[in-house]
C-alpha cells in the first residue's frame, strides 16, 4: 500500500509509520524540518528495509498546499493512505491577551488541512483509499483551558462530517482522528497523568481505523466516554470546573 | 515530568524535560545547569541533578544506518538497548556488552562504561564503540573516535555525562547464531570453590557470574550458584519480550525485611537448577520480567553497593559483616572481572573481583557500608558510581585519583548530584 503522511515529525505520526513500514507499506514522509524529517526516515529504513521518500513542506503556508499535492501525486502515481497530523497548540492565556495571536494557529489547524482534504479529495476519489485526519477531544466542547485550539480542531471536524456526507457511497474515506491525551512533545509541558497514552500505544488503533474506514476513532478508546459525559454536563456544571 | 533514580535515593527535586531531537539544543531548554540522561536505570544520583534539570534523551532514539553485512550500527544516543536489540538480532547481531537489564539507553551504557558477564572476554561496553558525537553546552559538536579527539572519547566513555550530552553512538555488533544461549547452572558451597569454578570456566565460558546468598551467618557463607553460559547455534524467533508483570505502586517497608529476604534467598539457593538452552532474554535479563521492581522496597528506596577489589577473602568478609548487622542482601552477585584494559577515563572495571549488594536505604546501611568503603579502600579497590548513592568525597577520589584528568572535559552548563557530592564542586 502506499501511504502519505503529512505532519510526518510528529510524535502521533511517527508511531503511525512505524506501524506502516513494519508491514511493508510504501511511504512518503511530508514534514517542516528537513533534519528532522531526515532522521525519523532513516530510522524506518534502518530498522524495516522498506522504500521511504521524502518531502520538505511548511504546511502553514497555504497557498503551496496545491502545488505540494501536485508534486506528491507525480512521486507517487496512487495513494492509498494519507495521515494528517500536523498540529500547534497556541497558548491559551496569551490568546486572551493578544487575540490575533491565534490566528498563526488557526491557518494550521484549520485553513491548512480544510484546503489539503479538499485538494487530495479530489485527485483520491476514483481510486478510493482513506484519509486520516488526526482532530482532538478539545474540538467536541469549548473549555476555558484551551478554546481557541478547540475552535481550529471544532471547524475541522465539522468540514470533515460535511466531507464524509459528500463522499458517502464512494470508495473515498474520511477518519476523524480524536485523540485524548497522548504524550508528546506539544503536551512535554503539562503535568502527564493516569489519562496519559504513549504514541505507540494508539499507534495501532489509528493504522486499524484508517484500514477499515471509521468515520471516527478515539485515542486511546476510553475518550469516547470520556467525552459523552463532558458533552452531556450542563453549563452550569461545567462553568463551575476548571477544565 | 516526573525523575527518580532506579534505587529512588536519594530524593531530590528537579526539573525534568525531554529531548526529542538532535537539532534542539539542551543548553538552549534549560536555564542553569542540567544533565543529560537515559532512562534512569543507574542506582543513585549520577542520573540525579540536585535543583538544576535533567534531560531524558529516551525520545531521541532513531537509528541511524545499520549495516547487516558488518555489524555496525550508528544510532542516536537515546536508544534503548531493548530496542536496538529489535533491530539487530534478527540480522543475526547482538550487544558486544550488555548490563543485566536491556532497558538502559545506549548513551547511559557509555557513560557509566557498563560491563556484564562477559567482562573476561570482552571487556566493558566503551571497547566497543568506534565513534561517539558530542554536543556541548557551547553549541559545538565535537566527534570523537580512538583515532580522532581521543581524549575527549576516553573522558565520555564512563564520563558521567559530564562532557557533554553523546547525541549519537556507534557500535560494533557481535555476530550470534541465533537467540539461544546455551547455560551451566552449578551450586557451590563456598567462596573458595566459588574461585575453582571461575577459574575453571573462564576460558571456555563466554559469561560468567554468581549469584550469592548473602543471607548466611556463618554456616553457607559464600554459598551460591555458579553461572555459565556461551550462544548457541539453535535458531529461533528472536522475540524480545516486554516485562510480564509491573508493580503498579510502591510496596509497603515491611515487604522487605531481613526475615523475608533470608528467607527468599534459601528457597532460590535450594531451587532446582536446570541447565541447557535458555533464551537470551531471561539468561541475560532474568529481572525485566518485574516491570518497577524497585518499587518493591516502599518509600525508603534503596541502595546497591557494588565495589571491585582483588581480594576473596574481603568478599567474605564483607558478606560476614552485613550479616552480622542484619543487613541482608536481596539479590547479590559477584564476577571476577578480566584484564582488559579501561576504555574510559574514568572506568570502573579492574582486575580482580566485583560483589554487587542491595541493601534498603536506612541508616544502618549506610552506617555498615561506611564501613565497607574503608576496607575496600585499604584494599586498593573501587566502587561503582553508577550504583552509588552515599559514597564520601574522600572515599571517591582515592578510588579515583585520575578524577583530576576530567577537568579539561568538563562541560560548565553540567552536573549531576553525584559530582556536586564527589567532587564539591558546585555549579
Ligand atoms: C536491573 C539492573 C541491572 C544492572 N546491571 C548492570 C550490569 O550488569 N553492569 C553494569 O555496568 N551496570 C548495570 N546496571 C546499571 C546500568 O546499566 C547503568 O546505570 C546504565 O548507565 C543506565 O543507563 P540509563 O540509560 O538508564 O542512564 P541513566 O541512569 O539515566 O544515566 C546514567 C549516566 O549516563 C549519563 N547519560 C545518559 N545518557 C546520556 C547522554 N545521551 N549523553 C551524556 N550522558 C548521558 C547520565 O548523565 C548518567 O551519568 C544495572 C541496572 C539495573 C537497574
Ligand atoms: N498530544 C496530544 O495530546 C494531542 C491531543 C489531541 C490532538 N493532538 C493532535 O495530534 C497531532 C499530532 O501532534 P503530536 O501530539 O504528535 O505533537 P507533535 O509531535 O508536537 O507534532 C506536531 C507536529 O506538527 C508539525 N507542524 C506544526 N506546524 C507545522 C507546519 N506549519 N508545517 C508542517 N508541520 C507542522 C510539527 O513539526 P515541527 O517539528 O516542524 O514543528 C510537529 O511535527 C496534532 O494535530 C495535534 O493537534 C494531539
Amino acid at each position: 500500500m502506499n501511504v502519505v503522511v503529512f505532519g510526518a515529525t510528529s510524535a502521533i505520526a511517527q508511531a503511525a509509520s512505524h506501524f506502516w513500514a513494519a508491514r511493508g507499506d510504501r511511504l512518503l514522509l511530508v514534514a517542516r524540518n528537513a533534519d528532522n524529517l531526515n532522521a525519523v526516515a532513516n530510522d524506518l529504513r534502518a530498522r524495516y528495509d522498506v522504500d521511504i521518500a521524502t518531502h520538505q513542506a511548511d504546511l502553514a503556508d497555504v497557498a503551496g498546499v496545491p502545488d505540494l499535492v501536485h508534486s506528491v501525486f507525480e512521486s507517487m502515481s496512487q495513494v492509498d493512505r494519507v495521515l494528517i497530523a500536523y498540529g500547534t497548540l497556541p497558548d491559551q492565556e496569551a490568546c486572551e491577551i493578544i487575540p490575533a495571536d491565534a490566528w498563526p494557529h488557526l491557518t494550521t489547524n484549520f485553513v491548512s488541512p480544510v484546503i489539503l482534504v479538499g485538494e487530495l479529495s479530489r485527485r483520491m476519489a476514483s481510486h478510493g483509499g482513506c484519509i486520516g485526519v488526526i482532530t482532538s477531544v478539545a474540538g467536541e466542547r469549548g473549555r476555558r483551558s484551551n478554546y481557541v485550539y478547540g475552535s481550529a480542531k471544532a471547524g475541522l471536524m465539522t468540514f470533515l462530517q460535511g466531507m464524509r456526507h459528500r463522499l458517502h457511497g464512494t470508495k473515498l474515506h474520511i477518519c476523524d482522528i480524536r485523540p485524548g491525551f497522548i504524550a508528546t512533545p506539544m503536551t512535554q509541558h503539562l503535568k502527564q497523568g493516569l489519562l496519559f497514552a504513549k504514541p505507540a500505544k494508539v499507534a495501532p488503533r489509528l493504522v486499524q481505523a484508517m484500514d477499515r474506514g471509521k468515520s471516527v476513532v478515539y485515542l486511546p478508546g476510553f475518550w469516547r466516554w470520556i467525552m459523552w459525559v463532558i458533552r452531556a454536563m450542563p453549563t452550569y456544571i461545567m462553568h463551575r470546573t476548571k477544565l | 515530568m516526573n525523575w527518580e533514580s532506579w534505587g529512588r535515593y536519594p530524593r531530590l527535586s528537579q526539573t525534568a524535560k525531554a529531548l526529542y531531537w538532535q537539532s534542539e539544543a539542551p543548553h538552549l531548554l534549560a536555564e542553569g545547569t542540567y544533565l543529560p540522561v537515559g532512562l534512569g536505570r543507574s542506582y543513585g544520583d549520577v542520573c540525579l541533578s540536585d535543583s538544576g534539570t535533567v534531560m531524558t534523551t529516551k525520545f531521541m532514539n532513531r537509528v541511524i544506518a545499520f549495516d547487516h553485512r558488518s555489524g555496525h550500527i550508528r544510532a542516536e544516543a537515546g536508544i534503548a538497548l531493548s530496542d536496538l536489540l529489535k533491530v539487530t538480532l534478527p540480522h543475526g547481531w547482538f550487544l558486544p556488552v550488555t548490563p543485566g537489564t536491556k532497558y538502559v539507553t545506549l548513551g547511559g551504557a557509555v557513560a557509566n562504561d557498563v560491563h556484564g558477564k562477559n567482562h573476561h572476554t570482552a571487556g566493558t561496553f566503551g571497547r566497543h564503540v568506534t565513534e561517539l558525537v558530542l554536543e556541548r553546552s557551547d553549541g559545538r559538536r565535537i566527534v570523537a573516535s580512538a583515532t580522532n579527539d581521543e581524549p575527549w572519547f576516553r573522558a565520555t566513555i564512563g564520563g558521567l555525562g559530564l562532557t557533554g550530552l553523546i547525541v549519537e553512538v556507534s557500535l560494533r555488533l557481535k555476530r550470534v547464531q541465533g537467540p539461544f544461549v546455551s547455560q551451566e547452572l552449578i551450586r557451590f558451597r563456598s567462596l573458595d570453590d566459588f574461585s575453582k569454578l571461575t577459574e575453571s570456566s573462564d576460558r571456555d565460558w563466554e559469561y560468567t557470574v554468581a549469584w550469592v546468598d548473602a543471607a548466611r551467618r556463618s554456616r553457607g557463607l559464600g554459598r551460591g550458584i555458579f553461572i555459565r553460559g556461551n550462544h548457541a547455534s539453535k535458531q529461533g524467533k528472536p522475540d524480545i519480550p516486554g516485562p510480564r508483570i509491573n508493580i503498579p505502586v510502591q510496596g509497603p517497608e515491611w515487604l522487605l525485611n531481613p526475615w523475608s529476604i533470608r528467607c527468599f534467598n534459601n528457597l532460590y539457593y535450594h531451587r532446582p537448577l536446570k541447565s541447557g538452552l535458555q533464551h537470551f532474554d531471561p539468561f541475560f535479563y532474568p529481572l525485566d520480567v518485574l516491570g518497577h521492581w524497585n518499587r518493591l522496597y516502599g518509600r525508603r528506596g534503596f541502595v546497591q553497593y557494588q565495589c571491585a577489589i582483588d581480594d576473596l577473602d574481603l568478599v567474605g568478609r564483607i558478606l560476614a559483616y552485613c550479616a552480622k548487622h542484619k543487613r541482608y542482601s536481596f539479590l547479590s552477585v559477584l564476577k571476577k572481572f578480566g584484564n582488559q584494559p579501561a576504555a574510559g577515563t574514568l572506568s570502573f572495571p579492574m582486575p580482580g573481583y566485583t560483589l554487587t549488594l542491595d541493601l534498603p536505604a536506612d541508616p544502618n546501611t549506610l552506617r555498615v557500608l561506611d564501613q565497607l568503603d574503608q576496607w575496600v579502600l585499604d584494599a586498593g579497590g573501587r566502587i561503582y558510581p553508577a550504583k552509588d548513592a552515599r559514597m564520601s568525597r574522600d572515599t571517591f577520589k582515592r578510588c579515583f585519583p585520575q578524577w583530576r584528568d576530567m577537568q579539561p572535559f568538563m562541560d560548565p552548563r553540567i552536573s549531576s548530584a553525584f559530582w556536586q557530592r564527589v567532587s564539591g564542586e558546585k555549579p
